[in-house]
């Protein structure tokens, strides 16, 4: 697959949202998403930016700590988002550009809750 | 006889009386309305529509910069713009390293909602990015002489039939005018032109004119939507970014992992 073809369907993936990484920019892959199932460790309500951590198995079981810059409180409630959205423990899925030193880092595209439900920091 | 003629002098001078209120209010200060129906209504909540444009920057070279704005660019790094750093570390931006003002016209552009409030012979902005406001003075004043450069500037405003025209200087060099870190001199004058085409819509024309950096003077304009929100509370702080930097910045940096 060809690196236009690949980069269309990573754009069409995240939807028309445009690119929120004011404080990353450039230094998130924004040609890359990762997709990430774990537990919640952490989730930091707060301004400028809010932080989710998350620890993940890998495929050889190895723990990783991630962890995920997201928006603002200011931001995040007008996406229906709350400071108890996640809460520690809470089994999730997140879908996010991470950065390119290859760190457990990345900003949020998705988050998908056990239940189905889906948060984006967007406003709908 | 007499009465008619003290009737008529008092009539008379109760409408003289009643005309001269009516002068002395339309003279100076013409700006400031007599009636509601007078001037525009451009107050309310207004978030940026980023459409198709970056949400954080301006266009790409929107104008030639002098020698001393280019030189003034280069210094500039950021994970924005034609040559970005890779890492958040190396950024220099004064507003997401140092928590300093974003100033005029960068707070314009931030993805986060502002809010107009008419006061008497003013118009209020209060800005959720940083918690910042400014006033725009409407009371027929000029800017002053000698001004000294601050992060704020001096504004002032006039109204040109629906638009609401606002002329600022003064403007410290040390903010950037965009998250590119477009560079401007303390000689950079920014004028503003608000017009709210709708209930729901407020255009938005920026004009850039500083000859110290620029060749020419250059101008955008965006498109900002009514939100029925309140202004939240979004404040750079010494102890967020460092939470930040301990958290994301530090470890995304870090160059040795791959």
């Amino acid at each position: 697959m060809n690196l236009r073809l690949s980069l269309f369907i990573a754009l069409n993936l995240l939807g028309s949202a445009p690119l929120f990484a004011h404080h990353g920019g450039a230094a998130y892959d924004n040609q890359k998403i990762v997709t990430l199932k774990g537990t919640i460790t952490n989730f930091e309500w707060t301004s400028l930016h809010s932080q989710i951590h998350l620890d993940v198995t890998d495929d050889k079981g190895n723990a990783v700590h991630w962890n995920f810059e997201c928006q603002p409180p200011s931001i995040l409630v007008h996406a229906g988002w709350t400071k108890n959205s996640l809460k520690p423990g809470d089994q999730v899925t997140i879908m996010a550009r991470p950065t390119r030193n290859g760190a457990p880092i990345g900003i949020v595209s998705k988050v998908i809750l056990a239940n189905g439900q889906e948060l984006t920091p967007t406003e709908k | 006889m007499k009465i008619r003629l003290r009737t008529w002098a008092i009539i008379l001078s109760a409408q003289c009386a009643f005309s001269g209120a009516l002068l002395a209010q339309s003279g100076k200060g013409a700006s400031v309305a007599t009636s509601a129906a007078a001037v525009p209504d451009l107050s309310g909540v207004w978030l940026r529509d980023p459409g198709k444009v970056s949400a954080f920057e301006f266009p790409r070279n929107p104008a030639p910069m002098t020698a001393w704005g280019a030189t003034k660019f280069r210094t500039a790094r950021n994970t924005h713009g034609p040559n970005p750093v890779l890492d958040m570390a190396s950024n220099t931006d004064p507003f997401l390293k140092a928590c300093e003002p974003l100033g005029v016209p960068r707070v314009l552009l931030a993805n986060h909602p502002f809010k107009i409030i008419p006061a008497n012979g003013e118009m209020i902005m209060l800005y959720e990015r940083s918690h910042d406001f400014r006033e725009i003075y409407m009371d027929g004043r000029e800017h002053p002489k000698d001004i000294e450069p601050s992060w704020w500037g001096h504004s002032i405003g006039k109204w040109e039939s629906d638009t609401l025209v606002v002329d600022t200087v003064g403007l410290d060099d040390r903010t950037w005018l965009d998250y590119q870190g477009l560079p401007h001199s303390d000689q950079l004058h920014v004028i503003e032109r608000y017009r709210r085409a709708d209930h729901e819509t407020l255009q938005v024309e920026i004009v850039i004119d500083d000859p110290k950096t620029y060749t020419k003077s250059w101008s955008v304009s965006y498109t900002y939507k009514l939100k029925p929100w309140d202004i939240g509370e979004e404040i750079c702080t010494l102890s967020s970014e460092k939470n930040f930097d301990q958290g994301i910045v530090n470890p995304a940096s870090d160059p040795g992992l791959k």
